[in-house]
């Protein structure tokens, strides 16, 4: 519980300056009309918020690798 | 889980006081009840808390020009800050205004300490209006610890649910106004009374209110001492001349208690009485007599209980008090330091350049796309033709009739001949504009300039960079 608290506070900042970061250079519009081919609906909100969810989970994964790969043998 | 064992942290509080242990996210620690004070800096905290929270919740609803005045459109990836606009392209702006508000908080912190946590911190600031509401609902310090240790009854539960009611409902409407900076608020609270929220409204609102909730409510004091970065590092700033709220242990001790109207010295004892309000105060359950702690937030609670023992007492303030190091040790302490200065210079030049930079900021942004499809078209008259779509922003207040030109190597006509667009403010006009040249009278592949010029403003002008193309012969 702690381990895992500490791993997604964490990555959670992490992936909030990653989110802003990445999205001022890149616009998801595109994406967004790419998966309309696909008959899914996704407008920018949604890809912001997909995308923050996304390099949260990144980071977390990262994070919980490191700890794991770190724990005394 | 709960579960009471004997207090064992000393001086909090008075031993053989159970105390509950609660297993928290964390680690298993001491539950605390900070006591309410009244004083010179909880005045000064509430008046902050007052300015602060009053602007987060009343920010949204301020209308500037017929739009939101603060309003971080994400869908429409526009920042509105009152009479500016901001784009992606000045993303310089937000990291250049990141940067100064580190060195604020650097700057701050190596002269007073941890003042931004003491009285502006977020944490602070609503971790103390949760603890108005729990005091409102479950009463003071005392009370608060006599209905945790007593067994569920009606009074309990109403007195629980009440707080739990008060609560949920400030955190649901900090999640809906922390979006409502993000998606105009009006309408935001439009669809909340329609009920008809988008998806990812009611997520981020649900996940602020909840955030708002846990930190506020629930962690309280551990955020600053396990979850922030700034606590862990902040000691980085200090030195011996930063002020910092501190114990005068020479003299204060040897504590004790005593009557009122005791000289302590005529009694063997310092000032302090041991009355250990300075503990019960502490909104992270510390001792402050024990020395500078990475747990202290600098709130300066324990000054105002202590001076007003020390009133009380009749003895004279300051036993606790804000106070640098050099101080106590009655050496002077020097407030110009090199590190105040180099962080005070970077300030004040960051500052102003980001102000002037603000000002000088061009109201009007020019992209040149060339036509993905064709390099360039012969037509009959032996021209070729190229065809380019325009970006224009305006990112002014008003809208604005912009004239195109095209210069570059050779004869270059643009059609049409005198093209000119109207951009609403705060939008990008997309402009298909063509440019022909004799065919065979230059170079296959040439740069040619676009300009745009705001026509009833000559010094408005953008320029972009574009590839003209013909047949090579």
């Amino acid at each position: 519980m702690r381990t895992a608290a500490m791993v997604l506070w964490c990555s959670f900042l992490v992936a909030s300056a990653g989110t802003m970061f990445c999205f001022a250079f890149v616009d998801p519009a595109p994406l967004g009309n790419a998966l309309l081919t696909f008959g899914l609906e996704a407008g920018r909100m949604t890809l912001y918020s997909l995308g923050f969810l996304f390099f949260w989970a990144l980071c977390a994964a990262s994070g919980a690798l490191t700890l794991w790969m770190s724990r005394p043998q | 889980m709960k579960s009471t064992t004997p207090g064992r942290r000393p001086g909090l509080p008075p031993v053989g006081v159970p105390v509950v242990v609660e297993e928290s996210y964390y680690e298993a620690h001491a539950k605390v009840y900070p006591r309410e004070q009244r004083g010179r800096f909880a005045t000064l905290r509430r008046l902050a808390i007052w300015v602060l929270l009053g602007i987060f919740y009343l920010m949204p609803w301020i209308s500037w020009n017929d739009r939101q005045a603060v309003l971080f459109d994400l869908p429409a990836r526009k920042f509105y800050l009152f009479g500016l606009t901001f784009w992606p392209q000045d993303f310089i702006f937000l990291t250049w205004l990141l940067v100064i508000a580190s060195l604020s908080l650097f700057f701050f912190t190596a002269i007073a300490g941890r003042v931004w946590c003491g009285y502006a911190c977020p944490q602070t600031v609503w971790t103390e209006a949760f603890l108005w509401m729990e005091r409102v609902t479950e009463g003071d310090r005392a009370r608060r610890m006599k209905l945790d240790q007593a067994p569920w009854s009606a009074a309990k539960l109403a007195r629980k649910s009440a707080k739990q009611v008060l609560w949920v409902a400030f955190a649901a409407f900090t999640g809906f106004t922390f979006v409502g900076f993000f998606s105009p608020i009006r309408e935001l609270a439009a669809h909340v009374l329609q009920l008809s929220l988008g998806p990812w409204e009611t997520f981020w609102t649900l996940f602020y209110g909840a955030a708002t909730y846990g930190n506020a409510g629930f962690l309280r004091e551990q955020v600053c001492k396990y979850m922030c970065p700034y606590a862990r590092f902040q000691s980085a700033m200090f030195d011996k001349d930063t002020l910092i709220v501190t114990y005068d242990e020479t003299r204060g001790e040897p504590r004790g208690g005593r009557k009122r109207g005791v000289t302590p010295r005529a009694v063997g004892l310092g000032d302090c009485t041991d009355c250990t309000l300075c503990v019960q105060v502490c909104p992270t359950g510390i001792d402050i007599r024990k020395g500078l702690q990475y747990e202290c937030i600098a709130c300066a609670s324990c000054i105002d209980a202590c001076d007003s023992v020390m009133d009380r007492m009749g003895y004279p303030r300051g036993l606790v008090r804000y106070a640098t190091e050099h101080s106590l040790q009655h050496q002077s302490t020097r407030w110009l330091r090199p590190r105040v200065l180099v962080y005070g210079t970077l300030l004040c030049l960051l500052t102003a350049g980001f102000v002037v930079a603000v000002a000088l900021r061009k109201p009007v942004g020019l992209d040149v796309l060339h036509d993905r499809n064709s390099l360039y078209r012969m037509l009959d008259s032996g021209e070729a033709e190229n065809v380019y779509t325009l970006k224009i922003m305006n990112k002014d207040e008003r809208p604005r009739r912009f004239v195109v030109r095209v210069a570059g190597a050779g004869e270059l006509r643009l059609d049409p001949a005198n093209a000119a667009f109207e951009v609403p403010s705060g939008e990008v006009y997309n402009a298909a504009v063509r440019v022909r040249r004799d065919a065979w009278s230059g170079a296959a592949s040439q740069t040619i300039q676009f300009e745009v010029v705001a026509d009833d403003d000559p010094k408005l002008v953008a320029r972009s960079e574009a590839r003209f193309f013909a047949p090579a012969r």
